[in-house]
């Protein structure tokens, strides 16, 4: 070991930054060189020291920064989303709203239609001349039609 | 010509000049109902001694509803004709008006009534006279404001004639 640049080498060799041909050099000078050996298990021990012992910096995790983690994550899904999107997938997306509008038409159709049959109570939902909301029950077996009055 | 047949057509032509008056006099008569404000409570008594338990044949007909006793707070009679509505007053709170429509139907208009200002019409509901002449009820109910749980109800149906001594 006689040169700063053979030291530099040897740092260079402990931390695996040598090309192939040279790191066979350092290798064969090691051979025959103690001073040098010593020199690489010192460095080696070192660097084992540093890489374990070293206190590790965290920066504290904000509220908005976890926040804006999760609205990343929400976007890069939606943008996933959009892009797997089919023309399948975007009728069932209209299902998905035209169902409820089904069923809101159906329960109107049933109380609009008049009855036909008469031995079965039913619970409609009626609507007064003014502002009181009222529910209207009827059973013909009773012969009762109650207006419930809030 | 006679003097018989000529009498005869004298009739006739009577009969069809005062039939249509004879017909809207008698549609204008009218019927009479029975107007009940009744109060449903789960109390085993009435709140006062003029509150007669309601009729059991009316109470049977209200087992769609869940309170367990039925007391009538007070009962009228009205004669309704379609010339003009029929208000019975029940409480100082409520009140209904009556009257017979043209196409047959009877027409039920509840009022709220507040001191101060003027009742309102809170509801109005219809039905065929023939229903309620077949022992239909229309019925008007709601929560009591006065009492927790408990029902106030206005039962309206026609007047049934009063059982032969």
């Amino acid at each position: 070991m006689k040169t700063t640049e053979f030291t530099l080498d040897l740092q260079a060799y402990v931390d695996g930054e040598l090309d192939s041909s040279r790191r066979a050099e350092v290798e064969r000078a090691l051979a025959g060189d103690a001073d040098a050996r010593r020199l690489v298990d010192g460095l080696r021990q070192l660097s084992e020291l540093v890489r374990t012992h070293e206190p590790v910096a965290k920066v504290p995790e904000s509220r908005e920064f976890y926040w804006s983690q999760i609205q990343k994550r929400i976007a890069a899904t939606e943008r996933e989303g959009n892009r797997d999107r089919t023309p399948a997938s975007r009728a069932l997306q209209w299902l998905r709203w035209l169902a409820p509008a089904f069923g809101v038409a159906a329960v109107a159709v049933m109380i609009v239609l008049p009855r036909r049959d008469g031995s079965v109570g039913t619970l409609a939902s009626g609507s007064t001349r003014e502002d009181a909301v009222s529910m209207t029950f009827r059973s013909d077996a009773d012969g009762v039609t109650i207006h419930w009055i809030n | 010509m006679t003097t018989a047949s000529l009498s005869a057509r004298w009739l006739l032509l009577l009969l069809m000049v005062s039939l249509p008056g004879w017909t809207s006099s008698l549609l204008a008569a009218g019927g009479k109902y029975q107007v009940q404000l009744v109060w449903g409570t789960d109390e085993p008594k009435a709140a006062s001694a003029d509150m007669k338990v309601l009729a059991p044949e009316t109470r049977d007909r209200l087992r769609q509803l869940r309170w367990k006793n039925y007391f009538v707070v007070k009962s009228e009679a009205a004669a309704v004709s379609s010339k003009e509505a029929t208000k019975v007053t029940l409480s100082d709170r409520c009140a209904v008006e009556l009257k017979e429509l043209p196409n047959g139907d009877l027409e039920v208009r509840m009022h709220s009534i507040k001191a101060g200002t003027d009742a309102k019409q809170v509801a109005s509901r219809t039905m065929p006279i023939k229903d309620l002449q077949q022992g239909n009820l229309i019925i008007y109910a709601g929560d009591s404001k006065d009492r927790w749980d408990d029902a106030w109800l206005v039962i309206v149906g026609v007047e049934k004639p009063a059982p032969a001594k």
